[in-house]
């Protein structure tokens, strides 16, 4: 589906960005102020500072759009080709606006914050086109809840493999057992990864006591780590899946509230170009 | 020792399953242990957790190794026991029961913590999304649009609208209205670059010219746009309707305010010839290319100071008549010129000299310059006394008074065979007799002798050798007179040469031909040709680029006053905004 928007209706909003960019470089070469200073006080920064303020406004309806289920005229699918398509072209029309001047102050922000947005977005339009099928070949038709469920159960059996070997075998299987856990703080959410996890401690604990210490029940120790394998194994396949959920999650955390900031950004720039005209 | 020891159990749905095992045994052991007599299948228990144990009658309990064990609540390593005591090993609690007959003790073991549904307690603990994380976007852009507003919007045009006052001043931090500062502030004008409503004055208002003219209020129009001949033609265009702000754009990054395209100033210039009829101008374009021969202003009537511009290549009309005579080959002789002290070369700078922090040459006069060999002696005896330059009565009345003086102390004697012996004869060393024939002789002596002078030798020679001198009846005093000088300052009228950007590379005769130029008629400006030699076209890359501005501005001196800077100079004070809001000393404040 997500192919699909890239090429959607044979590229025709591709065609669409081409255009608005084209119109736009020949705006901006074409009409050399006699100062000789390109910027967007000209006639021709004027233009295109209007047609990339229109953008930003039509880009961010998108989110309203979309909410809008069977709303008329266009589909989503329409929109967001579109949306991806002229918000890549917005790039090329802001930045011929600014006439390559940039500063600390509030223009320079509002283009600023206007890069952050289409970056964030261009994130998110990789991860769609990527990440599903990564998803797919994690889950290997089992859901998320499902993993758990069976890592849950991997702890009570684990938890009674290591009744008769020993107190340390057994405080490191109950900890692996009650403070695993997958995700957490956004670092480890994004990563997939938990260089701190107690399953992997356990495992690390049980090989070295199971090496170091003479024992009659090497059978019990070894039962216990292929459970604790089995385990850990399935713990990597969750926290990978919560992984590849956040990255379809996390560039809407730039998107959505940057583009609010670029709106507000957008409309001081435009007061105070016209309050200190 | 017989025990008796249940196993209690609760059901999901309620009720209680019980079961019952009869122990005869020393010690009774609890741990995780299978072979131990009381197995508790938790991992919370250790393998050997404690030993119960029988001392005469008394029931005793005990700690193995650093295992917690609790009575009633309370830590204990051993205890002695009591009916209704409960001991805590693990999750488990064991409850101490009156034995029944025939038995020792007797207890009850229950779970009462059990370690609960692992599934839900590993969800509890994972976090499994950002937004359970407690990540919003709601919030986030509430926040950063509320900021973004208030630190952007709000308080610049709160901060404009407190601060209305137009006097400079030195202001310490950032100003909330800094943030909207689109470019830096060109150089002049950074002085007031963190005071924005100095020229901004009104909100949603361009820039007025009275915010220029507060300092800029003598800046001249390109032309006098009420005469006539301008205000005929449709096409022309008339600055004077236009706003300073309209050519002078403020906050480039490049720096420059004024425009400085040649383009700008070739759209009218190219045809101005046929746009304007009658014009004096002619039409300009590019400078390698479409600029016209240079047209000095040269002098065609010293007296009244009339000047005439002619093109360089008239030669009958280049004719400076400046009224002086003034051959520059015989002065830059190489083989060198009588001087006060021998023989000397004399070079372009000893006359033409560039001052320091002015434009242009200092003026060329008699002072210091000629008068150096030219003395004004008029009298071979006494080489010391010289006339004053440019007085003609005052040198007049200087000879009289030198020759009756000269005659008073007896140089008339010396004189006598000029008055035919009229004057009488006296020994050496002693002084004349004056006696009334006497002094009638030597005084019209001293007449005669600077009648002659005056009439003959400094009249026509003296002056004349460099002065247009002009006889005839009437003409002063004497019957002749001086031609008064009139030395062009500048040819160019229009264009701006500065010498002294020149003189550091180049030798005076690469441009000025002064060492072949035998009259002082000569125009010594040199053509176009030779500036082009090194100057070209403004994109020129293999010589100086060279735009309109080059030589030319915009403004031009004499010109009527531009636009708004009219009604500005009605009550400007001549030092604009700077001074209309100098605070007062301390000391003068009443």
């Amino acid at each position: 589906m997500f192919q699909s928007i890239l090429i959607f209706r044979n590229f025709r909003y591709l065609k669409w960005a081409l255009a608005v960019s084209l119109f736009a470089l020949i705006s901006y070469f074409a009409f050399e102020p006699f100062d000789g200073n390109r910027n967007g006080g000209t006639w021709a920064g004027y233009a295109l500072g209007t047609i990339g303020a229109l953008l930003i406004v039509w880009l961010m309806w998108f989110g309203i759009r979309k909410r809008r289920y069977g709303g008329g005229g266009a589909s989503v699918e329409d929109w967001l080709s579109a949306h991806v398509y002229l918000g890549l072209a917005l790039i090329v029309v802001a930045t011929l606006h600014t006439g390559f001047q940039f500063g600390w102050n509030v223009h320079t922000l509002a283009y600023a914050l206007m890069v952050i947005v289409i970056l964030s977005g261009v994130f998110g339009l990789f991860a769609y086109l990527r990440v599903p099928e990564l998803m797919t070949q994690n889950r290997r038709g089992v859901t998320l809840e499902l993993m758990m469920r069976e890592i849950a159960s991997l702890d009570a059996e684990c938890r009674a493999a290591a009744l008769p070997l020993g107190d340390e075998v057994n405080q490191l299987v109950l900890d692996a057992a009650e403070r695993t856990k997958i995700g957490g703080g956004v670092r480890r959410i994004l990563s997939g990864k938990d260089r701190n996890c107690p399953t992997g401690a356990a495992i690390r604990g049980v090989q070295h006591l199971a090496e170091h210490t003479v024992s009659d029940n090497a059978e019990g120790f070894r039962a216990l780590l292929m459970l604790l394998a089995r385990k850990e194994d399935l713990l990597g396949r969750a926290r990978r899946d919560v992984r590849f959920k956040s990255l379809l999650d996390i560039w809407l955390y730039m998107h959505v509230p940057v583009s609010f900031s670029l709106l507000v950004a957008l409309i001081a720039h435009i007061v105070s170009v016209f309050f200190y005209w | 020792m017989d025990i008796l020891v249940t196993h209690l159990s609760r059901r999901a749905k309620g009720g209680v399953s019980r079961r019952i095992e009869e122990l005869s045994v020393n010690t009774v052991r609890f741990g995780r242990n299978t072979s131990l007599e009381v197995y508790l299948p938790d991992p919370r228990v250790q393998l050997d957790h404690a030993v119960m144990l029988l001392r005469g009658a008394e029931l005793f309990v005990e700690a193995v190794g650093q295992a917690d064990i609790r009575v009633n609540g309370r830590p204990v390593r051993s205890k002695l026991l009591q009916t209704g005591d409960v001991l805590g090993v693990g999750p488990y609690d064991i409850t101490i029961l009156a034995p029944p007959e025939g038995k020792d003790a007797a207890i009850d073991v229950e779970l009462v913590r059990p370690l609960g549904d692992d599934f839900e307690k590993l969800q509890a603990r994972s976090i499994l999304s950002l937004e359970e994380y407690g990540l919003s976007r709601r919030l986030w852009s509430w926040v950063g649009a509320i900021v973004t507003l208030l630190v952007f919007l709000i308080a610049p045009i709160m901060y404009f609208s407190a601060h209305q006052e137009q006097s400079v001043k030195q202001t310490a931090g950032v100003r909330p209205d800094s943030a909207w500062n689109s470019g830096p502030i060109s150089g002049s004008h950074r002085f007031v670059s963190d005071q924005c409503n100095i020229c901004h004055q009104e909100a949603f208002v361009p820039v007025k010219d009275e915010a220029c003219g507060a300092c800029h209020a003598l800046t001249t129009h390109h032309f006098d746009a009420k005469t006539d001949t301008f205000s005929k033609v449709g096409k022309f265009v008339n600055f004077s309707k236009e706003r300073c702000g309209a050519c002078h754009k403020e906050h480039d990054e490049n720096g420059n305010i004024s425009i400085t395209k040649q383009e700008f100033c070739i759209d009218c210039h190219k045809g101005l010839e046929q746009t304007v009829a009658g014009i004096d101008t002619k039409n300009a374009g590019r400078f390698d290319r479409d600029h016209p021969e240079f047209r000095p202003a040269v002098v065609i009537d010293s007296a009244n100071k009339v000047f005439r511009r002619v093109k360089l290549d008239d030669k009958a009309a280049l004719v400076e008549q400046s009224g002086l005579k003034f051959p520059h080959d015989k002065h830059l002789k190489k083989e060198g010129v009588r001087g006060p002290a021998g023989k000397e070369t004399l070079q372009c700078a000893n006359c033409h000299q560039l001052p320091h922090g002015a434009a242009g040459f200092q003026p060329i006069g008699m002072e210091g310059m000629c008068e150096r060999c030219h003395q004004l002696v008029f009298d071979p005896r006494r080489p010391d006394r010289t006339l004053p330059h440019g007085q003609v009565m005052n040198a007049q009345l200087l000879l009289r008074e030198f020759y009756s003086d000269y005659a008073l102390r007896g140089g008339f004697e010396e004189q006598a065979p000029d008055v035919a012996g009229e004057a009488e004869r006296r020994r050496p060393g002693s002084q004349p007799e004056i006696t009334q024939g006497v002094r009638i002789n030597p005084r019209e002596w001293a007449d005669s002798q600077a009648q002659k002078v005056a009439d003959q030798s400094f009249g026509k020679i003296m002056c004349g050798k460099c002065h247009e001198v002009s006889t005839g009846v009437g003409l002063g005093p004497l019957n002749w007179a001086v031609v008064p000088a009139t030395v062009t300052k500048t040819w160019l009228k229009h264009g701006r040469f500065d010498h002294s950007a020149h003189v550091d590379m180049l030798k005076c005769d690469a441009c000025h031909a002064a060492e072949q130029s035998k009259s002082a008629a000569d125009v010594l400006l040199p053509k176009i040709a030779v500036c082009k030699e090194c100057h070209g076209d403004a994109n020129a890359t293999n010589q100086v680029p060279s735009t309109c501005l080059t030589c030319h501005a915009f403004h031009l001196p004499g010109q009527p006053l531009m636009g708004a800077r009219e009604r500005a100079r009605a009550d400007w004070n001549g030092v604009g905004i700077l001074d209309v809001t100098a605070p007062a000393p301390e000391g003068e404040k009443n």
